[in-house]
């Protein structure tokens, strides 16, 4: 019975304004299902073929660790803290809107606990009515989720093996979020409407309920959110176009053969063949052996032919693989680092399959491994291709300009004896980086929602401010102030109250440059940085300049009668 | 040794409030003795200023005074939690405010019901029952679905009085209830709060019509915080 009169007066109240209700639960709606389908996309871009290897603690590490960065864990991290904090930005709208029309509200509630409701039970009430809002919400919120997978299941840029579905995880996390939005939604309206001076806010003339230490606490976090996302998002836009990792890598005038499960025997003799060809400029033989662990972590097994170079993996230190080498094996960067034999790697001994392998050489982390579907930016052996068992081994071909030749040459020698699949090396890899890269245009069309968020935010925080200065404003106006006078002093106020947050803000964006300091040159950072905080203000301004402009808006007069 | 019975329903000792703002004190009320029987009508008169709505206030424990000592039944207040002031509130007192302070968002039943629901000790069936027959009393269960924007001001008052009545307290607290009326409606609401007295329920009665206040059987006059009348009327 208690539980049903709290419902219906959750109820009631908010279906008072039916308007703003719906505003509100459209927003939010909107942000949980961006929060969901956020997990649920970035969640099976984790989960792609190099799921065992992407399982997150062991890459997360290494990402830190290695000198590169791990796209997939980036995003996956950035792409959910996003979400997150959207749905926060949504929160503060949703306790706005339910604060509207505050002084009426505070009096309301001043009035209960006049008639003997305990604090516990007000808030109880402010926890159905937050309820109310965001379980409204979040129906079309999941639906929303749903159908934005079902747009990338469609679209032809992406492919996954499996279609993108809300499964489990997505809904663990929509168990867990659901609850804490409710609880952070109804902690603003908590604070500002549940007054402890009953009487103050029960007199016939009381004045609407004002916070100010609220506001700033409340604009200013907004502000260094706001910051962190906005520069974050630029980093990532300006990488996808700009940087080195997310672009494609296609090698001009190269072919990859692909061939299923085929003897490696066969593979050894068409190899030498195209290698003598005069169509032909280079061959590169790569199969992929297996995961194995070293030292707690996973690294990649790849067995290869030819110059390695030619893929864009360069050689650091020690030698190339050769004919005729067995028991010896090249590791990446990525991998040295793991072995922690940075200087010392050379001669030293790794373990794989049960047999001990020599280290001859260092090379770089590659760049090109979109085209084969996986990332280079992880540990990697490299053995003489003689060690692979049948795999799925690519033959990448360099042709000089030469393209029908060689694919002509290539269907000569196989002669139909295998099955093979032979595509441009550009297109593959530019199949390869489109997940990625759209996951970062993801990112940035997250920053830039919720930097509608919060100046949709900071302007209802604002709006607030002002009108409980209602009053005050007319006789300002009415004794002779001018109204750019008026409107400079609740600007400038804004800007007071936003700046520690500002300063907060650029503090930790510092900290996230340095986790990210090889996707960008340095002087792209400062320019992101430049860039953050001139568009932050801008939205500052326009959020404190619209309610300003609209408190100067009515004759003075009309502010005045009711004094 | 005393009995509970004898003590009295308010027994307020040297009460003094000041308000304090950070360079600005006022001393609302100052050196106030008041004693109040279970049962008994008051009503409190005094120019616009003199302390009248605060000393309600301390009366009905929405605020704290600075000074002096005041026990509500033999309760010493100083001691009471928020939560037990609220709960006293809840049981023991009803109040009537000037503007009527209905919920808008709620019909007149549920407005009556609201506290009762509070109480967390009452049946579904019976707060219905004490909502009905509290409307019932003021003539208002005609318009029990109504939302206070749909009734007038007069009618909203009695709303607001069956909301004081249903919870059938002990004391009332009427902070000038017919300042917003017209003389029709505000007939109707005094009558309704000395029917209220007639069954056993105190009354502090905020008034400025001095007519009304002299139809109550004591009148204490207010005057700059201090009490500085307190009369029997009698006729
Ligand atoms: N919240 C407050 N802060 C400061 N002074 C107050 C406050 N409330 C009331 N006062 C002052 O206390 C005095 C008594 O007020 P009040 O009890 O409302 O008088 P009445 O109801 O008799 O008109 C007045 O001088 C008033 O200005
Ligand atoms: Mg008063």
């Amino acid at each position: 019975m208690r539980l049903s009169a709290d419902l219906t007066l959750a109820l009631r109240l908010p279906l008072g304004k039916p308007f703003a209700t719906a505003a509100t639960a459209g927003l939010l709606a909107g942000c949980m299902g961006l929060a969901l389908f956020t997990f649920s996309f970035l969640y099976a871009l984790l989960d792609g073929e190099d799921a065992r290897l992407n399982r997150f603690l062991g890459p997360f590490q290494a990402a830190i660790a290695s000198e590169s960065n791990n796209w997939e864990v980036i995003i996956f991290i950035a792409g959910n803290g996003f979400a997150l904090l959207i749905l926060f930005l949504a929160c503060v709208n949703v306790g706005n809107l339910l604060l509207s029309d505050a002084g009426k509200r505070s009096r309301e509630m001043a009035v209960q606990q006049a008639l003997g409701a305990t604090r516990r039970q007000l808030i109880q009430q402010l926890l159905w009515e937050s309820a109310v809002v965001c379980g409204f919400s979040s129906i079309p919120g999941i639906l929303a989720a749903g159908w934005a997978l079902e747009l990338v299941n469609a679209s032809a840029l992406l492919y996954f093996e499996e279609p993108l579905r809300l499964g489990l995880p997505a809904l663990a996390v929509f168990c867990v979020l659901l609850p804490a939005t409710v609880v952070l939604a109804a902690w603003l309206p908590a604070s500002r409407l549940i007054q402890t001076d009953i009487e103050e806010a029960l007199r016939e003339d009381a004045a609407p309920p004002g916070n100010n230490r609220l506001y700033g606490l409340l604009v200013s976090l907004q502000v260094t959110m706001i910051v962190v996302m906005v520069f974050t998002a630029l980093v990532f836009a300006m990488a996808v176009y700009r940087g080195r990792g997310a672009q494609p890598h296609g090698l001009p005038n190269t072919l990859v053969a692909e061939f299923t499960a085929a003897d490696p025997q066969f593979i050894g003799s068409l190899y030498r063949r195209l290698s003598e060809s005069d169509a032909i400029d280079d061959v590169v033989l790569r199969s992929r052996i297996g995961l194995v662990t070293l030292k707690g972590k996973q690294a990649l097994v790849l067995g290869y032919a030819g110059p390695l170079h030619r893929l864009g993996i360069r050689l650091l230190e020690g030698r190339s693989l050769g004919p005729g080498d067995e028991a010896v094996v090249l590791v990446n960067q990525n991998l040295a680092w793991q072995l922690r034999g940075d200087k010392l790697i050379l001669g030293r001994f790794v373990n794989l399959y049960n047999r001990e392998y020599r280290v001859v050489g260092r090379v770089a982390d590659g760049d090109a491994g979109a085209a084969f579907g996986v990332s280079e930016q992880i540990p990697i052996a490299y053995l003489p291709f003689s060690q692979a068992a049948p795999s799925i081994t690519s033959v990448v071909i360099m042709h000089g300009g030469q393209e029908k030749q060689a694919r002509e040459v290539l269907a000569r020698f196989v002669d139909g004896k295998v099955p093979y699949r032979v595509e441009r090396h550009r297109d593959r890899a530019d199949f390869g980086m489109a997940l990625t890269r759209f996951g970062l245009q993801v990112l940035t069309a997250l920053g830039c929602f919720a930097l509608l968020l919060t100046m949709a935010g900071i302007y209802g925080l604002t709006a607030d401010a002002v009108k409980r200065r209602d009053r005050e404003i007319g006789l300002l106006r009415a004794l002779g102030t001018r109204d750019g006078q008026v409107v400079w002093d609740i600007v400038r106020e804004g800007f007071r109250v936003m700046l520690p947050g500002l300063l907060i803000g650029l503090l930790s964006v510092s900290v996230i440059a340095l986790s990210l300091q090889n996707l960008l040159p340095r002087s792209l950072f400062l320019f992101c940085a430049l860039a953050t905080t001139a568009i932050v203000v801008a939205v500052v301004s326009v959020a404190t300049w619209l309610p300003a402009r609209g408190a100067v808006m009515p004759e003075p007069h009309e502010a005045l009668r009711h004094l | 040794m005393m009995k509970a019975m004898n003590t009295s329903l308010i027994d307020m000792r040297d009460i003094g409030k000041t308000y304090g703002g950070r360079d600005v004190e006022t001393r609302a009320l100052n050196g106030i003795d008041l004693r109040i029987e279970k049962g008994e009508f008051v009503s409190f008169t005094g120019p616009s200023g003199c302390g009248k709505s605060t000393l309600l206030s301390l009366i009905g424990l929405l605020a704290s005074f600075t000074s002096g000592r005041y026990r509500f039944d033999g309760l010493d207040t100083a001691v009471l939690d928020r939560d037990a002031r609220a709960r006293i509130r809840n049981r023991r007192i009803g109040f009537i405010f000037q503007s009527f302070n209905l919920l808008s968002g709620l019909t007149a039943a549920e407005n009556v019901a609201l506290p009762l629901h509070r109480r967390g000790n009452l049946g579904p069936a019976e707060i219905e029952a004490r909502v009905e027959t509290a409307l019932e009393k003021v003539g208002m269960s005609h318009r029990r679905r109504y939302l206070p924007s749909q009734l007038s001001g007069g009618q909203q008052q009695r709303v607001a009085v069956a909301r004081a009545l249903a919870g059938r307290p002990a004391l009332v607290l009427a902070d000038e209830p017919t300042g917003n009326l017209d003389s029709k409606n505000a007939k109707k609401v005094t009558a309704l709060l000395a029917s209220l007295n007639a069954e056993g329920a105190a009354v502090c009665l905020v008034t400025h019509d001095a007519g009304l206040a002299a139809q109550a059987p004591r009148t204490v006059e207010l005057l700059d915080g201090r009490m500085v009348a307190d009369q029997v009327n009698r006729g």
